[in-house]
């Protein structure tokens, strides 16, 4: 019997509250950080609505997932959601204006299998009503369209599940005081201030989730999130115009508290990015004449240009052509001819898991799967796909002959509960090399070439093909040194080509967590992607010139 | 409407087949906002979206996506302090209460900006530009089309020997406005959209088409179908073509990708600040100046009939403020920039909101007459992928698809191999050679890029755009995408 709503109606209410430019309380400067924080009458959670109780959740998942079997569908399952966001930001570097940004929702999607066909629903409304009709309307749906469904929908099994899990999190952010908030970006922009031309861009984003997972077939999941996505970038500005801008490395999304950001030696950490950026600010500016180059990435542009190329190719609906009419197909198809087959330099072993502290660890994915480690590319070689339940067949007769029966490595997402499921890559390890070498070593022998820092995004074709970049820091190395800063070039490249032409990888120093937006289906929707990958040197690589002129 | 907690499945119009609130729901539930509050300045926005969604893949059905989203944003502030926003999706007049005395109370401490925020109060209700963005037809298609139309076209494409993959949908939104002075606004829209991506089964062609209108009526599935077809047969085995300068050839589709992140430099506050292509330096904009073919004119009407969009602003600061019809471009010469409420009182200028949909003028020449003069060229169906590489010189980057061929001596001579190009709207609208017919451009897949182009959600608003043939655009290489 469901609780009382007449007691819950004050925190059911979908709410967000955003103050721009507005400062509940101010001590910049006051104090550092605080040295223990503790939960206090002005942090967030006196301002959200009292949590909805899990069994609430659960009451409401399995009430639809019956609703749909009762109606005839012949698999169901329900991701329901009750979601709390919090933005502290204080973007403008000419003075700090912290701002909030508060939200929370319920939300909530149903998917139905009925006859081969399948379809999904909706809803925001946290009521037994709302999701029943939502699970019939899906029903009913997938029911009018069984009869063009002339292919089979493929489920792989997948055990039945039950339990609960949670983000391993030492503070939760929104038992923080608010003002605690502002004095933490008031330290950090101040630790970049003191720098001479350096400068803070800052921002925290806390995500706090409750996700209930119910299936027909019996699997009840209630998993709790914290992931916490700091924006903070230091920047050092000598010339109109022309800046460098370093995030802070230590400083990344990740799954987990307000210990993501507060630890030991954070204020230390922001104070040398700034040093550094203010160094490069002082480099000449400059061109770089069209031609092919040696080029450095730096881990967070090695990783998020991987990310964006390979590890979207490797998405299986993208390869099963599900995408072909949105975000496109991939080029590393049909799987029979890529599996074993070299697709990338033998110095690239590529992991994906869903493990803390990556930004979307969880226990289950979206289809109930148990997520674990699982390596993509051994030596160069492609060894598997990012999958699901409902893509993870296509692979039988590659399971089969390696011994293994199909089943989904547990990549199903949907980043809001609201959004369908869909195929996100994991979170992508590429291991680092075995040989010592820190960033400078991997341009100390070039004689001519370029070094990337910082660069998450690429402009990829519709097959992942091909990408071009000219985001990040870029500067001109000539015998060894780093000389100037360069503006108006990009690098474009054959991604097969590309990833082939690896020529060596930095050490386990070298490596960088990148997290980045990309979006699928349609109507598109977001998703996010990680990285944590070393440094890379390429040795021939297309350099571009985007300078032009109006005048 | 009710004020118990219900589904909101529950909570639609008497109206039959209208899947969101009417005027008078909308109205009434604004105004039952309103008198929770006590602030000193309120104002209230309420939509309410239903979507109807199927998409394609492999040949088949791969799932409908159906829902519907309310949103309500109320803004509150006290004196001269900052202003707070909250945003809320229930309808129970409890859960509205507690959620506006819980931002109130956050209104209440917030000790605002470093400079007192003077809001804008007004207290007289502007007019507004009549338009008509509501079509039944839409409405009644969202239950009764997809189940006939989708196996026709799954079938057409087929026989065809090809696999298709495609997007249908359905959005139909109503929308309102109150503030506490009793300014009101009200909207209701509908849009349909219909894409289809057939290739072959070796996967070494792919040919694209698509439509989208506000009304069902309007949209030709055959028409779509048979595009597609069209450019995925003509698309086989595909020759590379020296990549370089070359005249091209570009269908509306092709056009408005490229033409997407054009609004952005209208907005007359970075362009002051030397921040866009229309900026003068070391200060000042181009009013006046000549910045494109003289055969162009670019201007946005909310009530143009092959598109139109909301007649009033929706941010809080301006809300209800009626949204006029302007003009951009005119013989080639900027005419007008986006002025907000706010830059326009500094500077005396109209005010206006940038032009996230827009109707570029065109000729009378058709595809045919482009191709049948044209000595040497590229015909570009689509691009795809395209992203603003620097909103000071509009430069962008993308990739061709879906349907790339030579042209030569005034015919389609082969398929070719797939362009990148680096191409910016400043440089090519002056090397126009040819105009055609304007239509509504239909997107297809478009997420917002990092550089936001104004249009975060699907569907994107209409924009309007001839096919044009322009000399020396700039395929910069050759990629290797089908």
């Amino acid at each position: 019997m469901s609780p009382s709503l007449s007691s819950r109606r004050d925190f059911l209410a979908t709410t967000s509250v955003s103050a721009a430019g507005a400062m509940l309380a101010r001590r910049l400067g006051a104090q550092l950080l605080p040295s223990a924080v503790k939960r206090s009458p002005l942090s967030a959670t006196t301002i959200f609505p009292a949590p909805m109780a899990p069994a609430w959740l659960q009451s409401l998942a399995t009430t639809a997932v019956n609703a749909a079997r009762d109606a005839g569908a012949t698999y169901a399952d329900i991701r329901l959601a009750e979601r709390h966001f919090m933005s502290v930001s204080s973007i403008d570097p000419s003075k700090f204006d912290p701002g909030f940004r508060l939200e929370s929702a319920f939300t909530y999607g149903v998917r139905a299998l009925v006859d081969g066909a399948w379809a999904f629903a909706y809803g925001t409304s946290p009521s037994e009503s709302a999701v029943v009709a939502s699970a019939r309307a899906a029903v009913t749906s997938a029911r009018g369209f069984a009869k063009t469904a002339t292919r089979r929908v493929d489920f792989a099994p997948a055990p039945v599940v039950t339990g609960e899990w949670e983000t391993p999190t030492r503070l939760d952010p929104f038992t923080v005081p608010l003002e605690d908030h502002t004095a933490f970006l008031g330290a950090c922009s101040l630790a970049a201030n003191r720098v001479r031309h350096a400068w803070g861009s800052l921002g925290i984003d806390w995500t706090k989730e409750t996700r209930v997972f119910a299936s027909s077939e019996g699997s009840l999941t209630t998993q709790r999130y914290w992931r916490t996505w700091p924006w903070i970038f230091i920047g050092a500005s000598l010339h109109v115009g022309r800046g460098v801008v370093v995030p802070v490395p230590t400083l990344v999304p990740s799954s987990g508290g307000y210990e993501v950001v507060d630890f030991p030696g954070v204020e230390d950490d922001i104070k040398r990015t700034a040093e550094e950026a203010a160094q490069l600010a002082m480099l000449p500016l400059g061109t770089m004449d069209v031609g092919r180059y040696p080029i450095v990435f730096d881990g967070l542009t090695l990783g998020a240009t991987f990310g964006r190329t390979v590890g979207a190719a490797l998405e299986l609906d993208r390869v099963l052509g599900y995408e072909a009419d949105a975000s496109g197909t991939s080029y590393l198809s049909p799987p029979a001819s890529m599996l074993d087959a070299p697709v990338v330099s033998p110095l690239l072993n590529v992991t994906g898991h869903r493990a803390p502290p990556s930004f979307l660890a969880t226990k289950w994915d979206d289809d109930g799967v148990e997520s674990r480690p699982f390596p993509l590319v051994n030596q160069g070689r492609l060894v598997d796909y990012s999958s699901t339940r409902h893509t993870a067949t296509a692979l039988q007769s590659y399971y089969a002959g390696h011994g293994r029966t199909p089943s989904s490595n547990g990549c199903a997402t949907a980043y809001q509960a609201e959004l369908p499921v869909s195929v996100a890559s994991p979170h992508l390890t590429i291991a680092p090399g075995t040989t010592r070498a820190s960033l400078e070593d991997l341009y100390k022998d070039m004689s001519h070439g370029l070094l990337v820092r910082m660069g998450s995004d690429v402009a990829v074709d519709h097959q992942l093909a091909s990408g071009f970049s000219s985001d990040g820091c870029v500067f001109e190395i000539v015998k060894g040194k780093i000389v100037r800063q360069i503006f108006g070039s990009a690098f474009e490249f054959s991604t097969a080509r590309h990833w082939k032409s690896l020529a060596a990888l930095g050490d386990a120093r070298t490596t960088l967590t990148a997290a980045f937006d990309s979006e699928k289906g349609q109507p598109w929707h977001r998703m996010i992607q990680s990285t944590t990958a070393p440094a890379g040197l390429f040795k021939d690589v297309n350099v571009m010139s985007t300078r032009v002129s109006l005048s | 409407m009710s004020h118990n907690p219900r589904s909101l499945y529950d909570v639609v119009s008497d109206a039959p087949r209208r899947p969101v609130f009417t005027k008078d729901q909308l109205t009434a539930l604004s105004q039952r906002i309103i008198h929770f509050t006590t602030a000193d300045v309120v104002s209230v926005s309420v939509t309410h979206t239903a979507r109807v969604v199927s998409r394609m893949a492999n040949g088949r059905v791969l799932t409908n996506d159906d829902g519907d989203e309310l949103d309500i944003l109320v803004c509150t502030m006290f004196g001269e302090k900052g202003m707070v926003q909250i945003r809320v999706n229930q309808l129970d007049d409890t859960m509205l209460r507690a959620a506006v005395t819980r931002a109130e109370a956050i209104a209440r401490m917030v000790t605002g900006y470093s400079e007192p925020v003077k809001p804008i109060q007004r207290t007289v209700q502007d007019s507004y530009v009549p338009v008509h963005l509501w079509h039944d037809d839409t409405i009644d298609a969202m239950t009764t089309t997809r189940e006939t139309v989708i196996p026709e076209l799954l079938e057409t494409v087929s026989r065809a020997g090809l696999n298709a993959a495609g997007f249908l949908g359905f959005m139909a939104r109503s929308e309102a406005a109150l503030t506490k002075e009793g300014i009101f606004a009200f909207n209701e829209e509908t849009d349909c959209e219909l894409t289809i991506t057939a290739r072959s089964d070796d996967n070494r062609s792919s040919g694209w088409g698509g439509q989208a209108a506000r009304s069902w009526s309007q949209i030709q599935p055959a028409a779509v179908a048979a595009r597609a077809i069209e450019m995925a047969h003509r698309s086989a085995n595909p020759v590379a073509v020296e990549p370089g300068r070359r005249t091209a050839i570009l269908s509306p589709e092709a056009v408005v990708q490229l033409l997407r992140f054009l609004s952005g430099e209208f907005n007359a506050f970075p362009t002051d600040q030397g921040g866009t292509a229309f900026s003068r330096h070391p200060r000042g904009n181009k009013l006046g100046q000549h910045v494109f073919d003289s055969r162009l004119k670019m201007g946005s009407d909310p009530a143009d009939p092959d598109g139109g969009y909301r007649p009033y602003f929706g941010s809080y600061s301006q809300l209800g403020l009626g949204n006029p019809a302007m003009t951009w471009i005119e013989g080639g010469v900027l005419k007008n920039l986006a002025y907000d409420v706010g830059w326009a009182m500094v500077k005396g200028k109209t005010y206006a909101d940038i032009p996230s949909s827009f109707r570029l003028s065109g000729g009378t020449t058709t595809v045919d007459e482009m191709i049948a003069q044209c000595r040497e060229g590229i015909y570009v169906n689509r691009f795809s992928g395209v992203e603003l590489l620097d909103l000071s010189t509009g430069l962008s980057t993308g990739v061709t698809r879906d349907g790339c061929f030579l042209v030569k001596d005034g015919k389609i001579s082969k398929s070719v191999k797939n362009f990148r190009f680096l191409e910016s709207p400043f440089f090519f609208l002056n090397r126009i050679e040819a105009l055609g017919v304007p239509v509504r451009a239909t997107f297809g897949y478009t997420p917002p890029a990092p550089t936001n182009d104004g249009a975060a959600t699907w569907p994107r608003p209409p924009i309007i755009v001839p096919p044009m043939m322009v000399r020396d655009f700039n395929f910069c290489s050759l990629a290797d995408a089908v």
